[in-house]
């Protein structure tokens, strides 16, 4: 575990800085990073440790308690129960992604113009930010040499069906595609935040609290004063000491979940009821296809390929690969017949997709220290979902397979002609028919120009609290059909930058 | 049959309930017995193969047997346990082992037989177990979901296991790791 100035306190710590960030993911680690580096007093606060490659485990629950928020049992409630894993450590979730990285796509500038006022944010104009973020955290296409054929195989299935795709880019230095991606990286290639920008801004002075979550935001009138938490002991999680520093300016990037819980516990204002609200995300779904020979699955990079055609209508494709406790949790039975599935794990690819969904949902309170989370997916989502579990389930026989698992309750569970497929489209589906996971929680802290629709205003600063700005994923009105963690960073990127004008 | 699997998960129990804190000799049982359904000794599963998969290995590249997936190790499973819920607040802890003990006490409300779950025979508990996965009721079918996933998560952290099922058993470094996998030979 790499050392931070929290394991130095003797006591409860009173301090001062210039800027707070809350928050070292994809936008508090580059504000922290940009203002650090021009000079200013920065403190960077964060609620999980920061660790090396060597703190890693590749024991997939180890993994899971030491890197996600409820050890990585957080789901939202609503129609079903859909998993959601956010990190708790240096880097928040850049640390433990798969590394995609996506541009902005132009829809989405636009979509956002009028309703919400951001005419400011175009592409031209977030364009030096994006190249900036790009350039400093390595992304690039994959390397053919780190693809497994469980990707080349979806290459060739949607080429036989007329669509393209293409290695993802990923913010990596050094993969050597061990397939790791989401229990934490060993070889430290994961080009995160952690392994970026948060030593970046720590080498230009910026201070470094982990293990130091924030509980309130304390406020003098409408003015921000600076931040209250607890110190917690880096391994046990018991709280060590308090911690209360005043600042002239507080940057909230503790992402879509947390948020609005430290808003809310802090009493700031909400006339309108709109923080924590509109909750977004790319609900995911996936098939496991069977191939005659070895897939690499396990053992090449985790998603490595994906087809953005069909991006217009809301369905993003890509590859997925998953370690054997997550095949076995999506083999259907018991008995001999799973065991006869399971062994057949090296020939498994997992094709998912990512569908742009129109549900919303809220972020509040819950018991004890984890939020209450709330989504309902709209039936447009279902739709969309069963459709692209046809497609990719056509994609997956055209490529070669043998059999597919739609892992769908009400259909057929091991699907072996196309024809057994169409039963996805005649099939009503319910949310608590499918196995899915809520990717990218965007929005609840939404930003706009009308004070009864958003919480900041397009300089990414409060309504109706001086001097606090928000710059993370939950800033962005709506989602965005694509991997957020690129734009986070590149509008993170943008308006620090115009801090270092404004203050 | 069904004798020697009981007997071997009484043993099993037996032996390791003595150097566990937070895992009961009851609970070794359910969860051995559950892991026996998922990853059942080669004459088990061969009895209970209903519907054989075909398997082709017609593939040029890279033909491939299947994995070879060993018995689970009962020992590991209830020391996996033990540690798993020594993790966990204790009201957590409560409510888990509530569940074990309604799981193991149910299979008259789903299989209609009035034994306990880690009592019936292999082909029974493999019945039980599906009318849990398959219910109609959206929070057993959670409930199954969930076990299997801790189940799954047990078995594959053995290292046997790992090294049997040809799976990485640690992160290898580099050069050692594209080895491992073949790329530089």
């Amino acid at each position: 575990m790499r050392h931070t100035l929290d394991r130095d306190l003797t006591a409860d710590l009173k301090t001062s800085a210039e800027f707070v960030v809350i928050g070292s993911g994809a936008g508090g680690g580059v504000v922290a990073q940009v203002l650090a580096a021009a000079g200013r007093d920065v403190i960077l606060l964060e609620a999980g440790p920061w660790y090396e490659g060597s703190d890693y485990s590749n024991d997939f629950w180890d993994s899971m308690k030491q890197l996600y928020w409820d050890k990585g049992l957080r789901a939202m409630r609503g129609r079903s129960m859909i998993p959601t894993m956010q990190a708790r450590c240096v880097g928040g979730t850049t640390t433990v992604n798969s590394s995609i990285c996506f541009r902005l796509p132009d829809y989405v500038y636009r979509e956002w113009h009028d309703p919400f006022g951001l005419t400011e944010y175009t592409a031209e104009q977030l364009e030096p930010s994006f190249d900036r973020t790009g350039a400093f955290t390595n992304i690039h296409p994959t390397d053919r040499e780190l693809l497994g054929r469980f990707d080349l195989l979806f290459e060739s299935g949607f080429a036989k069906l007329g669509y393209g795709s293409k290695p993802i880019q990923r913010n990596v230095r050094g993969c050597n595609g061990c397939g790791l991606c989401n229990q934490g990286c060993p070889f430290d290639a994961h080009m995160g935040t952690d392994r970026t920008y948060v030593p970046s801004a720590v080498e230009h002075g910026c201070r470094l609290y982990a293990n130091s979550p924030v509980e309130r935001v304390l406020v003098r009138g409408d003015q921000v004063h600076g931040v209250s938490g607890t110190v917690r002991d880096a391994t046990s999680g018991k709280p060590k000491h308090r911690f209360a520093i005043t600042a002239k300016v507080v940057i909230l990037a503790g992402g879509s979940m947390a948020n609005p819980v430290i808003w809310k516990n802090s009493g700031l204002p909400d006339p309108h009821g709109v923080v924590g609200r509109h909750l977004t995300n790319h609900p995911g779904i996936g098939i496991t296809s069977v191939f005659p020979g070895c897939t690499d699955i396990g053992i090449s990079v985790p998603q490595g390929f994906e087809s953005s055609d069909l991006r217009s209508e809301r369905m993003m494709f890509e590859t997925l690969g998953m370690p054997p406790e997550v095949a076995a949790v999506r083999m259907p039975g018991w008995g001999g017949t799973y065991k006869d599935l399971m062994s057949r794990y090296h020939n498994m690819a997992m094709w998912g997709v990512m569908v742009r969904a129109r549900g919303e949902g809220y972020v509040a309170k819950g018991l004890g220290s984890s939020p209450k989370i709330v989504y309902h997916l709209h039936d447009d989502d279902l739709r969309l979902m069963a459709r692209a579990l046809r497609l990719i389930t056509e994609v997956a026989f055209e490529a070669g397979a043998e059999y597919v698992i739609p892992g769908v309750r009400g259909v057929p569970k091991v699907l072996r002609t196309l024809k057994e497929a169409d039963a996805l489209l005649s099939h009503p589906l319910h949310p608590r028919d499918m196995m899915m996971i809520g990717n990218h929680p965007l929005g609840t802290m939404r930003m706009g120009d009308d004070p009864s629709i958003s919480v900041v205003d397009a300089n990414a600063e409060a309504h109706l609290v001086k001097n606090l700005h928000v710059m993370d994923g939950s800033i962005f009105p709506t989602n965005l059909g694509v991997n957020p963690m690129w734009s986070i960073m590149a509008f993170a990127d943008y308006n620090a930058n115009k801090l270092l004008t404004r203050y | 049959m069904n004798q020697s699997i009981e007997a071997r998960e009484r043993r099993a129990a037996d032996e390791q309930a003595e150097s566990l804190h937070f895992v009961s000799r009851g609970a070794i049982r359910i969860l051995c017995a559950i892991a026996d359904s998922m990853f059942p000794p080669d004459h088990v599963a061969e009895a209970q193969r209903r519907a054989p998969l075909s398997w082709r290995s017609d593939d040029e590249r890279d033909p491939l047997p299947p994995a070879v997936l060993p018995a689970p190790r009962h020992d590991h499973v209830a020391r996996y346990f033990d540690n798993w819920l020594a993790e966990n607040s204790w009201p957590v802890r409560t409510f888990i082992r509530l569940f074990w003990l309604i799981f193991e006490l149910s299979p008259l409300f789903f299989v209609f037989r009035l034994r306990r779950f880690s009592s019936l025979d292999p082909d029974g508990r493999i019945d039980y177990l599906n009318a849990w996965g398959d219910h109609w009721f959206y929070w057993c079918r959670m409930a199954s979901t969930l076990l299997k996933s801790q189940v799954a998560m047990a078995y594959f952290a053995d290292p046997v296991v790992r090294s049997k099922f040809r799976v990485p058993p640690s992160p290898l470094a580099g050069r050692e790791f594209l080895k491992w996998r073949g790329r530089d030979e």
